[in-house]
This record gives structure tokens, C-alpha cells and sequence, in this order.
């Protein structure tokens, strides 16, 4: 396509000549007679290169130059002088002019004039084509970059993000105030919180509303040292679980301890089975003893049968068969115990007659306590008659007869006071009824008593499984109960079983 | 004139058990439930072998046994069986003539008594 040109002169002849010329070199000629309409021209066609004579009437060329420049800095303008006028062509160079020719035009310096204009747009096209390259590959080089960096640290930083989340257990980081900054997905899904940021750690874990005492993070902060702990959650209104923690210091970069961090996992499960383990080990020791005992009991029992019927001694016959006797009695026992133990307990409540619940219990040792010339008195507060409460009866009459057993035998082996009692009483209290068990035997010292509803804790030597008072305790805590004992040495014992009515 | 031994227990069948052994071996026998008892009897008695098991509540067997080997006099030396529902044999008492353990075996209990009075 012709490039296109603007020619100004007010000389229609000039204008005619120089057009002819121009249109042969191949340029789209555009005229204007003056300056208005130089600029109305150019507006319209915008050419690229403008030739205007300088001296015109009304705006001149250098006016129009200037005004040119002003529309459009990158437009070749090309003067057309005449003699004489050379102060105004060194001007119009100060004007940025392109070129100036001078009148007479001849083809060679109109051709050269126009040459350089040329020169100039491509230079400048070229120019301009670059540099909005070079600014293009900057700006992509940039972008690739800041691209790369961004996606970079955010790859890295979802990685680490995914891996803070899906880290096991519990992750969490503290500031020096103990509140939470920042926490892994597990420990928000499991507090239910979106946003734990801001919450104290002691609250949250602890319901507790100061700092905890030998707190490992306020102990990293201090030391600047990774550090190890159990910790108990006793979050408000959850059951309270056993945790382990590791905490480590996060250093700012003057080397300060401004966060720590601390990961944890809970370990309840494994305490338990520790705890079940140690039971297990204490079981198999404690029944192995027991029944090497009942076993020797037996044969001496079974010893005397043969020596009192080879020498035919009814006494030492009778001494024998009672021995065999007591002996798989014991042995009985203390299996079922075992078993007792050993089963998962399901509770199968009913709603039962409080008075006679209270009764059909103590049936079930009135026979021993006869027979060893115990009193066994039974008590029903008259409020509780003709009540009922739900329980699993079988069960807590097990749990109780255990208890009423216990103070038979304690009775039974005080031998300091000539006559034993043992109370057996019901009474409301509180939304609850309490089943007491109060016996005059000899009692237990502190020590005794903080171990009796420990599993295979036997106060009673080879007699005793340690098995009653555990599943006792553990059939009241399914009646969501409670289970005290007060014991004075040389006096008696009291038990209280506390069950609330509940549904 | 027929060999007295003292058994000591604290499970009233056992001492039973092995008073009924003992007599039908023609042994006397006279019998102790605790520690402090056993010293009263052994004092009394003079007997020519003890039986004892080392099981008993507050360490009595061992506490006996220790009293019996430091108390100085004739019933210092009195041999004794441990009759224990340990099998293995008890590390504080080591000069004991045998070590038994429960479910006994009741010839045995004759043998070594036989062999040591």
C-alpha cells in the first residue's frame, strides 16, 4: 500500500509539480493550501510524513511544524525553503524537522529528504518494535518469574500446609501469650473450631483459665530447648484424654524463641492397655499364687479323706471333706471372678423395686452371715417404698453382694469385739439413691483403702481374687454412679453406692 | 523317742495338711500362724526340724527366719524347710535343708524331714 504524504505549499503550481513528483515515487499525496487545513489534512489521513513549505500566510511552516510534533511527535515533517531563509530552517531543526529542502526542489535532495524521513519511521518502527519487545520479553521474562517465584512459594507452601494439616495428631503453634497462632486440620476438626487463632492453649485443652503448671511450651521458651511431656486434656465438657507432646522452639531471625511449636498424640489407649497389660501380669502371677495355694489346700483335703478312711477316723474323714469342700468352693470363685472380669459387662437396665432389690440382695448372704453369726440388718427409707429405679439388678446385686461379702469376711476374721453387724440400708438423696454398707469389723488404714478397687488387690492374702471390689466399682460407674468408702481402724467400714435415678 | 517338727503357715489348711503328713509319719507336730507365734512355740517346743513358708503377710516367714539364725543358743541351728508357693528358692534364705513348693508333694516332704533330723 502507498505510503501516505501531506503536502503543504500555498502555491497551487508548487503543489500540482511536487503532487506529480510525489505520486511518481509512489506516495498517496495528500495537499493542504495553509497551515488549518494542513492540520485538518493530517487529522483525517494521519501521513506519516508531512512536506510544508515555510513560508506560508496565516501559520506558517514552522508553526505548523510545531503544532504537528505536538499531534504526533513521530511525524517526519519536511520544510521547503527558500534563499534566504536559512535562520528559519536552523530553527526548524531546533523543532525537530526532519529534513529541510531548499526551493528550486530538486529530485535528488527531495528524494534524500524523504530517504531519511523514511529511515526514521522504519528506524523508529523498528525501534519501537524492540523496545515494546524488549519491554514484552521483559514484562514475560518478569511475569515468568514472578510466576515462578509465586507458584514456587506457593507450591512450597501448600506442601507445607498439607503436611502441617495432615500431620497426625495434633499440631499447634503457641506464641508467648500461650495463644494459638496457627493449627493443623486434625486438632480443628476435632475441637470444632474454623479458626482456633487466638484461643489459649490452657482454655482450649484444659478448660482451665491460667497457664498450666509445668508447661512444656512455656519450658521451650525459657530453655530454647525441644521438650517431651504427658499432658492430661481436660477440655470443658469432653472426657478427659491422656496425651504425649513434643514441643520446639520456632526462632525469629535474631535467634529469639518467638513461637513454639508442639505436636501431640494421645495415648489414653495406650495407657489403658498398659494399665490392662500390668493387669494381665499381675493376673496370671496373682492367679498362678492363688491356685498353687487352692491346689495345696486340695490335696491336703483329699490328704486327709485317704488318711482318715485307711486309719477310719471320722474326724480327720470330715476335717478332709470339708477341706475338699472350701476348697472348690474357692476355686469356684475365683474363676467366676476371672470370668466376670474378663467378659465385657452390657447392662440390660429395667426399672426395679427399690425395697425389694434391696432385699433379694441380702438374701443372697444370709445364709454365711448366719452361719457365722453375723447380724445382718436390712433398712429401706420409707420414701423409697414401693419406688422403683432403673438398673441392671443382676448386676448391681452382684456389685453389692461383693461389698456385703467383704464385711462378712472382715467381721468374720475380727476376732476384737465378740459380736459383729453389718447394715445394709437404702435412702434418697439428692436425685439419687444411696445403698450403704456399713460393718463393724476391724477396719482399714488409709493405705488399704486406697488400693481396695484396684484390680488383683487382695486385702485378704491367698483368700481373695483383688477382683470383687474392681467389678464393684466398675458396675456402679455403668450405673453412672459412685462408690465411697470411709474406714476407721479398729471400728468398721462404711461403703456408699450412689445411683442417680437417671432416665 | 519320736522327731517333733514345728510347721508354720499362715493358710490353716496347709498346717493341717501337713500336721496329717507328718502324723501319719510318725512325727509329733506342733503348729504356728504368724511369725510372732512361731518364735513363742519354737522356744517351747524345741523342735528338730521346722517347715515354713516364706509367703506370709509383713514378711514374717523371712523376718522368723532371720530372728532364728542371729538369736544365738541350742535351736540356732534347727534345719528348716521352706514349703513355699515360690518355686524358685527365696534369695534371703539360703542354709534352708529344702525347698519345696506348693502343691507339695507330701513323700517328698517325708524324705527330706528323714534325711535332716
Amino acid at each position: 500500500m502507498a505510503e501516505k504524504i501531506l503536502l503543504v505549499d500555498d502555491e497551487e503550481g508548487i503543489r500540482r509539480v511536487l503532487g506529480l513528483s510525489l505520486s511518481d515515487m509512489g506516495y498517496e499525496v495528500h495537499t493542504a493550501e495553509n497551515g488549518e487545513a494542513a492540520l485538518q489534512e493530517f487529522r483525517n489521513n494521519r501521513p506519516p510524513i508531512v512536506l510544508a513549505d515555510i513560508k506560508m500566510p496565516g501559520m506558517d511552516g514552522i508553526d505548523l511544524l510545531r503544532k504537528l510534533k505536538a499531534e504526533d511527535p513521530d511525524t517526519e515533517v519536511i520544510l521547503i525553503t527558500g534563499h534566504g531563509d536559512m535562520d528559519l530552517a536552523i530553527k526548524s531543526l531546533k523543532y525537530e524537522a526532519t529534513d529541510f529542502i531548499t526551493k528550486p526542489i530538486e529530485d535528488r535532495e527531495l528524494e534524500n529528504a524523504l530517504e531519511k524521513a523514511r529511515q526514521r519511521i522504519k528506524l523508529r518502527q523498528q525501534w519501537r518494535s524492540y523496545t515494546e519487545n524488549l519491554e514484552d520479553m521483559v514484562r514475560q521474562k518478569t511475569d515468568r518469574l514472578t510466576d515462578a517465584a509465586k507458584e514456587g512459594e506457593s507450591a512450597e507452601d501448600a506442601r507445607f500446609r498439607r503436611l502441617f494439616d495432615e500431620l497426625p495428631g495434633y499440631v499447634a503453634v503457641i506464641d508467648g501469650d500461650y495463644e494459638i497462632t496457627a493449627a493443623n486440620k486434625t486438632l480443628k476438626s476435632d475441637f470444632e473450631l474454623d479458626d482456633p487463632r487466638g484461643i489459649h492453649c490452657y482454655k482450649l485443652f484444659k478448660g482451665s483459665d491460667e497457664p498450666c503448671l509445668d508447661c512444656p511450651v512455656a519450658h521451650t521458651f525459657d530453655e530454647n530447648q525441644t521438650c517431651q511431656a504427658e499432658l492430661k486434656f481436660t477440655p470443658d465438657g469432653a472426657q478427659s484424654r491422656h496425651m504425649f507432646a513434643w514441643t520446639t522452639p520456632l526462632q525469629d531471625e535474631t535467634g529469639e524463641v518467638s513461637r513454639v511449636m508442639i505436636m501431640m498424640t494421645e495415648i489414653s489407649q495406650l495407657l489403658d492397655l498398659k494399665d490392662h497389660l500390668a493387669s494381665l501380669g499381675l493376673m496370671v502371677g496373682s492367679v498362678s499364687h492363688g491356685i498353687k495355694g487352692l491346689l495345696t489346700g486340695l490335696d491336703g483335703g483329699v490328704y486327709m479323706l485317704n488318711s482318715g478312711f485307711s486309719h477310719d477316723d471320722p474326724e480327720e474323714i470330715s476335717e478332709g471333706l470339708k477341706t475338699v469342700k472350701t476348697m472348690s468352693d474357692r476355686i469356684k470363685h475365683m474363676v467366676l471372678d476371672i470370668l466376670y472380669y474378663a467378659r465385657e459387662m452390657k447392662l440390660d437396665k429395667q426399672p426395679a423395686d427399690i425395697s425389694e432389690f434391696v432385699h433379694e440382695t441380702a438374701e443372697v448372704v444370709d445364709a454365711r452371715a448366719k452361719e457365722a453369726g453375723i447380724e445382718l440388718v436390712r433398712e429401706v427409707d420409707e420414701s423409697l417404698e414401693n419406688s422403683r429405679i432403673t438398673i441392671d439388678a443382676e448386676q448391681l446385686r452382684a456389685a453389692i453382694v461383693n461389698i456385703l461379702e467383704n464385711a462378712l469376711d472382715a467381721c468374720a476374721e475380727d476376732r476384737e469385739k465378740t459380736s459383729h453387724r453389718i447394715e445394709f440400708r437404702a435412702f434418697a438423696e439428692n436425685g439419687a439413691v444411696c445403698f450403704d454398707i456399713s460393718d463393724t469389723g476391724p477396719g482399714m488404714d488409709a493405705e488399704t483403702r486406697e488400693k481396695i478397687f484396684k484390680l488383683f488387690y487382695s486385702s485378704k492374702r491367698s483368700q481373695g481374687t483383688g477382683i470383687g471390689l474392681f467389678i464393684t466399682q466398675k458396675i456402679v460407674g455403668q450405673h453412672n454412679g459412685t462408690i465411697e468408702v470411709e474406714s476407721t481402724p479398729g471400728q468398721g467400714t462404711r461403703f456408699r453406692i450412689r445411683i442417680p435415678y437417671g432416665e | 523317742m519320736a522327731k517333733k517338727i514345728l510347721v508354720i503357715d499362715d493358710d490353716p489348711t496347709t498346717v493341717k495338711y501337713l500336721v496329717s503328713v507328718l502324723k501319719n509319719n510318725g512325727f509329733e507336730t506342733c503348729e504356728a500362724y504368724d511369725g510372732v507365734e512361731a518364735m513363742e512355740v519354737l522356744q517351747r517346743e524345741k523342735p528338730d526340724l521346722i517347715t515354713l513358708d516364706l509367703e506370709m503377710p509383713e514378711e514374717w516367714g523371712t523376718r522368723f527366719y532371720r530372728k532364728l539364725r542371729k538369736q544365738g543358743g541350742e535351736l540356732q541351728d534347727t534345719p528348716v524347710l521352706i514349703i513355699s508357693a515360690m518355686a524358685s528358692r527365696h534369695l534371703s534364705v539360703r542354709d534352708a535343708v529344702g525347698y519345696l513348693s506348693k502343691p507339695f508333694d507330701p513323700n517328698e516332704v517325708i524324705d527330706i524331714i528323714n534325711q535332716n533330723t
